[in-house]
């Protein structure tokens, strides 16, 4: 139902969470490092929601996310963006936040959880 | 003490009250008798001119009475008259009648002293009762009788005193006298007065010598003995007073020299406490003040006196030959020691100084600071020390003590701070080994969870997903085989988070986030999602109490909450388990989870929270767990500064309870890194 950019680099995960995020409807792009992620947005993707996992290489997720929220583009700047944190360690949620990110979740992420935070920010995306 | 003075020596006539007196007596005696001739000469005048009268008088009763008789002529009648005045008036001395015809009668005395009054004629005709003046011619005319009275004069005033009387210059050249004699004596007197005044006034200024002295044997005279008993007594004092004042002036000035000198040798000693102090400059000085030619200080140590300073044995002596000999001595004793005897060339310090004259004065000092001996000084003179000169050196040897007992303080306390310091540095490797190990340990422990959870998660999500059918259906049993895959692992998956867990709240890193949570709903939440484990379970899981907020970390809570009642679960058989909230006095609230299982016995009870503890430890127990949850539940329930106790009896039971403030705990940053942040920026780098 909505297109997902997925920005995630471990490869279990990557598999886990597209499956489970299809089998819902849901449209998955998946990139696997932040430059490649900023690529996308920056040649025109504007998904209605980026899952993006904090720990990626070449450009980390904070730089990402921190990139889209100052883009000088409103449709860019809007983007809603979950994150997924490593374990709660003190500080990434804060800084996660901080980076501009609308929500986000520790991992370990269980799909199903993911598709269920998903669908609520989804939800409320497109409600507004 | 003199006698006190004596009045007896005022001789009585000289009194001055005596001599006024007398010359008071002799005036008035004067003014008296002068005043007494006067009145005399007057009484006598007055006495004739009464006698005068009386004879005139008498004169006139003789005439009247011989009237008769010379009227008559009759010779025996005025005889016989004549003899009876005579008789009857004892002035009248004699009477002669002369007659008419020439015949005279003599009646009684008329020669010698008499005086006659001669009265005149007797007139026949006159009134015999008035005896008035008579005109002499008209008696004689008819009479021509004449009576002569003759008496005997009785006082000799009358010759001698017609012209005397009570004459004014005599009384006033009698008071002049005494006037004068009067002045000239009170002169004489103030003149002693004052002179007495001169003398005292001359005691008062301590002249020497103040001239005559005021004698005499009346009552100035006595005073003026007392003053000059006064300037002499006075004189004595004042020279006795010198007298002491000379030789207290000599004491203070032995005094202050002797202060001089040591003032001059403790300014010596006044050095700021330093590593090395040279007591030498110091001794040079002392040694110079005592008139000293050498002078040695020994301090005690284990093997006895060393020597640490000399002066006036020349350069290039090394002190550790010198050896205290006699002068050690001075060490029992607590005054300084002198006359130890003769230094002759032969001496090792004489020959360490290269003298040959024998020096005859050794004296040692005992340098003490409050009973500790500080070492020993010994001076060398060519004489025995003189009295003054030794009680300088002691002296000396108070200011040289404190020196040295501050110096050896000094020197013991720089050598406690080095250790102080070698210790710090110790303490403080070891303070960044530890920090390191923890660091170490959190990196470790990031790692090992890192990599047990990437595994996990595989694991769970795959499970889940082919559990939720997305790789197509699955059968009963598939799925209960997944469901077993995928409990195992998130069971494994806690207990990897709860170490992780514990090492973060060993550290103090747990990452806490605090709003306001609505604690029944939460404990409805917990108790909802254990109640499936309580499925195969005879007995009821409930929810009680009130609805209480407070600020708190839900996620948290949440987690202890569970860990409780799970434990509650696996260990309850039958009955029930209940978990109640309720409100605390200080606004907080408390979590209650009562259960009424096997219960814990006290011996156990003192382990129960520690880490990787279980009350029942052997290999085939019934109820799994690796022992960290009520570990780390305590842990995270203190991080929120609230606290987890338990009570028990075996048998009937546990209630497990967490208090929870109504506010957390204001942030307690420790002071120390955050290893777990260091790890992840040293696995970043």
């Amino acid at each position: 139902m909505a297109r997902i950019l997925l920005v995630e680099d471990n490869p279990n995960n990557q598999n886990l969470f597209r499956t489970a995020l299809s089998h819902y409807g849901h449209e998955v792009e998946l990139v696997g490092d932040g430059e490649r992620a900023l690529a996308r947005v920056e040649g025109g993707m504007r998904p209605d929601l980026i899952v993006l996992d904090l720990s990626i290489p070449k450009v980390d997720g904070w730089t990402v996310a921190r990139t889209i929220r100052e883009h000088a583009e409103p449709a860019v700047s809007k983007l809603c963006i979950l994150a997924l944190t490593a374990h709660a360690m003190k500080g990434d949620r804060e800084r996660a936040l901080e980076a501009g990110c609308d929500d986000y979740l520790s991992k370990p992420v269980s799909p199903r959880e993911l598709a269920k935070r998903v669908a609520k920010l989804v939800e409320r995306a497109q409600a507004a | 003490m003199r006698d006190g003075p004596q009045l007896s020596e005022i001789r009585p006539p000289a009194r001055l009250g005596a001599l006024l007196v007398a010359m008071l007596m002799a005036a008035l005696a004067g003014v008296w008798l002068s005043a007494r001739a006067d009145v005399e000469s007057s009484h006598a005048k007055l006495r004739a001119q009464l006698d005068q009268r009386h004879l005139e008088a008498l004169g006139h009763r003789v005439a009247g009475s011989l009237r008769l008789a010379v009227a008559l002529s009759d010779r025996e009648l005025a005889d016989q008259v004549s003899r009876e005045l005579i008789r009857d008036n004892e002035s009248l001395d004699g009477v002669t009648v002369k007659f008419s015809d020439g015949q005279q009668l003599t009646t009684g005395e008329t020669s010698g002293q008499t005086r006659v009054v001669e009265l005149g004629t007797l007139a026949p005709s006159a009134d015999l009762l008035d005896l008035g003046d008579w005109p002499l011619e008209l008696v004689r005319a008819e009479t021509g009788a004449s009576v002569q009275v003759y008496a005997v004069d009785p006082s000799g005033f009358a010759a001698a005193t017609h012209d005397a009387g009570f004459q004014p210059w005599t009384l006033a050249a009698a008071l002049g006298t005494c006037l004068l004699v009067f002045s000239a004596f009170a002169a004489w007197q103030r003149r002693r007065v004052l002179r007495l005044g001169e003398l005292a006034a001359a005691i008062a200024n301590g002249d020497a010598d103040p001239g005559r002295e005021l004698g005499g044997w009346d009552e100035l005279g006595w005073v003026g003995r007392q003053l000059s008993d006064l300037r002499a007594v006075f004189q004595q004092q004042v020279e006795r007073v010198h007298g002491r004042n000379a030789s207290l002036l000599r004491d203070v000035t032995v005094q202050h020299d002797r202060l001089e000198r040591m003032d001059r040798f403790a300014s010596e000693l006044v050095a700021p406490v330093s590593e090395s102090l040279s007591l030498t400059p110091a001794l040079d000085r002392l040694v110079d003040e005592a008139d000293a030619t050498m002078g040695l200080l020994f301090v005690p140590r284990d093997e006895g006196l060393r020597c640490v300073a000399v002066s006036g044995l020349g350069d290039g002596v090394e002190l550790s030959d010198l050896q205290a000999g006699a002068a050690a001595r001075a060490t029992e004793a607590t005054q300084a020691v002198s006359e130890l005897g003769e230094l002759g060339p032969e001496h090792p310090w004489m020959r360490a100084a290269g003298r040959q004259v024998p020096l005859r004065g050794l004296t040692a000092v005992p340098i003490r600071f409050r009973e500790r001996l500080e070492g020993v000084l010994a001076l060398v003179t060519r004489e025995p020390l003189r009295p003054e000169d030794l009680a300088f050196v002691g002296d000396a040897a108070r200011p040289l003590a404190i020196a040295m007992a501050n110096h050896s303080a000094y020197q013991a306390s720089v050598g406690l701070s080095r250790a102080l310091e070698s210790r710090n540095l110790e303490l403080v490797r070891q303070r960044d080994e530890l920090r390191s190990i923890n660091r170490l340990r959190a990196e470790f422990v990031a790692n090992m969870s890192h990599e047990l959870r990437t595994p996990l998660n595989a694991i769970i999500g795959y499970s889940e997903l082919l559990v939720d059918g997305i790789y197509g259906e699955v059968n009963g049993d598939q799925r209960g085989a997944l469901d077993t895959v995928e409990h195992a692992a998130k069971h494994l998956l806690t207990l990897v988070n709860q170490v992780l867990d514990l090492s973060c709240a060993e550290s103090g890193n747990l990452s806490l986030e605090h709003a306001p949570v609505e604690l029944r709903s939460l404990v409805d939440d917990v108790v909802g999602m254990a109640a499936p484990l309580c499925r195969t379970r005879p007995y009821e899981l409930r929810a009680t109490g009130a609805r209480i907020e407070i600020e708190t970390d839900s996620e948290r809570v949440y987690q202890i909450v569970t860990n409780l009642v799970n434990n509650a679960i696996k260990f309850t058989e039958e009955g029930s388990v209940v978990v109640h909230v309720g409100p605390l006095p200080d606004g907080g609230a408390e979590i209650a989870v009562k259960d009424t299982g096997v219960g814990i016995d006290e011996e156990h009870m003192g382990i129960i929270f520690e880490q990787f503890r279980q009350v029942d430890g052997s290999s085939t127990r019934k109820h799994d767990g690796v022992g960290l949850g009520l570990a780390i539940s305590r842990q995270i329930a203190e991080a929120l500064g609230g606290s987890l106790s338990a009570t028990s009896r075996t048998g009937a039971g546990s209630t497990f309870t967490l208090r929870l403030p109504a506010r957390p705990p204001s942030s307690h940053e420790g002071p120390h890194e955050d290893p777990h942040t260091e790890a992840r920026e040293r696995l970043a780098s």
